[in-house]
């Protein structure tokens, strides 16, 4: 009987301390406002469902043969692993890695140079890309309004079987909204359910005071822009954030990633340079770059002792989520 | 220039000062390609001096909002976006309803969509992204679109691609277009002389500005010259 209300008692803990907007999506409290304007576009079941199909299917490709799944794998955080630069049609390769596709509903500026200003118009850079998917998005709506499938499940969507730009668009983002990443053992800890390793809190104590400040709990990123020490790879010349802004301040700077889930992420950084993670932790301890745009907490190294190095990765593992990599609702539909 | 949701207001209130005593009126409005003085045809070639260019334009459209007609205050608008496509001969805006309670002095109306849209996620409509103007890799709407073909342009295989857009300052690149109304005609046409524009511009040098910045600043302040009243 004690248990039982034991039992009920946590449970309305747990419910309480999540906000959620329907069944489609729900985020904990410690989570900030987010970015997206949910009361303006909400959510909605048929057409996260049409984004879901959407985004596996590689009808959005000049070729049928790349979806964005090819890049964006579930077993990955919606990241790409095999390569460190993406691979699309014609097995042509593209300039950057693949990132992790979570939380993007906190996402304010997306890409590695933040070049695209809002996650409704993000995929069409890569539908239009040459080295990517290589469409056009008149002919991809074409292509869509000539299918008997998705005439169906745009009526469902919308109302109205017509597919339109915005509408296909729409729909990819709704899917990709949905893709929420907050039960990893950080979050358990942090709503109070179970407690870290003395290792793990050790790391966490390493992680609060050499990475936070741009790695932000609880997002793991801080949305900004910043250099942090990587050398210009020759072959690619990719200057980051200064191509948009055309500003020299913004040289070298990339967006802050993530970390959630950066088990699953790897190669790591911009161009995938980094294969594990503590590859990432010796450049940040003896690899960092100077240059006129270093970030100030880098330009003096991190010092870590070996044992240190493997404390910082022992937590970074708590980030992983494997209830959301097997969730089955961001898996490939089935197909009727 | 106003804000838009400010607009909106203002003129919901004019509107309701107005309708008991002021006359309806409409005017229709069209947008004439021109070359110098001659109307501008469909796949010919024209010659500018000034740089020594011959031309052929085979694509020009441009977005404008916020058509305000002005008499002391203002009298009527449209504040929908509106895509004007004058690659193969005039085109018509939609008609502009007004109260009107005197004589309209000036009319005003934005070139381009203004930065609250350009963050603002998909449109729809004339906004749909299938228009093929808006910029995939770098998120905005494209202005102004002007393509064609010339000699001079030996940097770009004899293409000439103008797409200006840019939101964010400091290369915002909307433009206020503001032209006098000197006539009582419900029917104006506006002359739109891209000889103006191509006056402009060193072809030779810069056969294509795809991306925000100062170049399409500049040439965003040069469209804008390119607009008149046909009378
Ligand atoms: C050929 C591989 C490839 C394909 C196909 C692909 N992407 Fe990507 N995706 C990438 C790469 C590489 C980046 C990083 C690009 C950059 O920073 O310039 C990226 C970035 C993104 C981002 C930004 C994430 C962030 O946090 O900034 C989103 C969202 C995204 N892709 C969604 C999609 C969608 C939706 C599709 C299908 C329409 C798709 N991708 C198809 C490789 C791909
Ligand atoms: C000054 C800000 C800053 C600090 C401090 C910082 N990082 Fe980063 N981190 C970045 C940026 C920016 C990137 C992306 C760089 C790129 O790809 O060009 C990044 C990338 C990473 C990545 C790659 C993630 C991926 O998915 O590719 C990992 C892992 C990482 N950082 C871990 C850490 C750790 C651990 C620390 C603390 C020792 C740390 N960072 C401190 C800014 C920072």
């Amino acid at each position: 009987m004690r248990r039982t209300i034991v039992i009920m008692f946590l449970l309305t803990l747990v419910m309480l301390s999540f906000r959620s907007l329907s069944e489609l999506i729900s985020w904990p409290s410690y989570f900030p406002k987010p970015v997206y304007n949910f009361n303006k576009r909400p959510l909605t079941a048929a057409q996260v469902e049409l984004g879901r199909a959407l985004f596996y299917d590689p009808v959005l490709s000049v070729d049928s043969s790349t979806s964005c799944a090819s890049c964006h794998s579930p077993y990955n955080s919606f990241a790409h692993t095999d390569h460190s630069l993406s691979h699309g049609i014609h097995d042509s390769i593209g300039t950057r890695n693949a990132p992790a596709l979570i939380n993007l509903a906190w996402s304010s500026l997306l890409m590695w140079d933040g070049a695209v200003n809002h996650i409704e118009v993000q995929a069409l850079a890569p539908i239009t890309n040459g080295s990517e998917m290589g469409e056009e998005m008149n002919h991809v709506v074409l292509k869509l309004n000539r299918s008997s499938r998705y005439r169906g499940l745009f009526f469902t969507a919308y109302g109205d079987s017509v597919a339109t730009g915005q509408r296909t668009l729409l729909a990819l983002a709704q899917f990709q909204l949905s893709l929420v990443s907050c039960n990893s053992k950080y979050d358990s800890v942090r709503s109070g359910f179970i407690s870290y390793t003395e290792q793990e809190q050790h790391g966490y104590d390493l992680f609060l005071r050499h990475c936070n400040s741009c790695h932000t709990e609880p997002l793991f990123t801080n949305n900004g822009f910043a250099n942090n020490g990587l050398s210009i790879d020759p072959l690619l010349n990719d200057y980051g954030r200064f191509r948009i802004t055309n500003d020299r301040k913004d040289s070298m700077k990339f967006k802050v990633p993530t970390l959630r889930n950066v088990e699953f992420t790897y190669p790591y950084m911009h161009d995938g340079r980094f294969l594990s993670l503590y590859d990432v932790i010796r450049h940040y301890t003896s690899g960092v770059k100077e240059s006129s745009t270093l970030a100030l907490q880098l330009r003096k190294p991190v010092e870590l002792s070996a044992s240190e190095k493997t404390d910082l990765v022992a937590f970074l593992l708590t980030l992983s989520d494997k209830k959301f990599i097997f969730d089955k609702r961001f898996g490939p539909p089935n197909m009727k | 220039m106003l804000n838009r949701f400010r607009l909106v207001g203002l003129l919901t209130l004019v509107y309701a000062l107005s309708a008991s005593f002021a006359d309806l009126r409409t005017v229709d409005v069209q947008f004439v390609p021109y070359w110098g003085d001659k109307p501008l045809k469909a796949d010919s070639v024209y010659f500018s001096e000034k740089n020594g260019d011959s031309i052929r334009f085979t694509q020009f459209r441009f977005y404008i909002s916020d058509f305000i007609l002005h008499e002391n205050i203002i009298a009527g608008a449209v504040t929908d976006y509106q895509l004007i496509d004058l690659s193969t001969g005039p085109s018509a805006a939609n008609t502009i309803q007004y109260h009107s309670m005197g004589r309209i002095t000036e009319f005003t109306f934005n070139l381009g969509i203004d930065s609250a849209t350009n963050v603002n996620g998909v449109g729809s409509g004339v906004l749909d992204p299938t228009n093929g103007m808006y910029w995939a890799w770098h998120s905005g709407f494209i202005n102004l679109k002007l393509e064609g073909t010339s000699p001079s342009c030996t940097k770009n295989r004899g293409k000439f691609q103008y797409h200006l857009g840019g939101y964010s300052a400091p290369y915002n690149t909307l433009r206020q277009v503001k032209l006098p109304y000197e006539t009582d005609d419900e029917h104006i046409r506006i002359k739109v002389d891209l000889k103006k524009f191509i006056d402009g511009v060193n072809m030779k040098e810069q056969a294509v500005v795809m991306s925000p910045g100062a170049d399409a600043m500049k040439l965003s302040d040069n469209a804008v010259s390119m607009f008149s009243i046909l009378k």
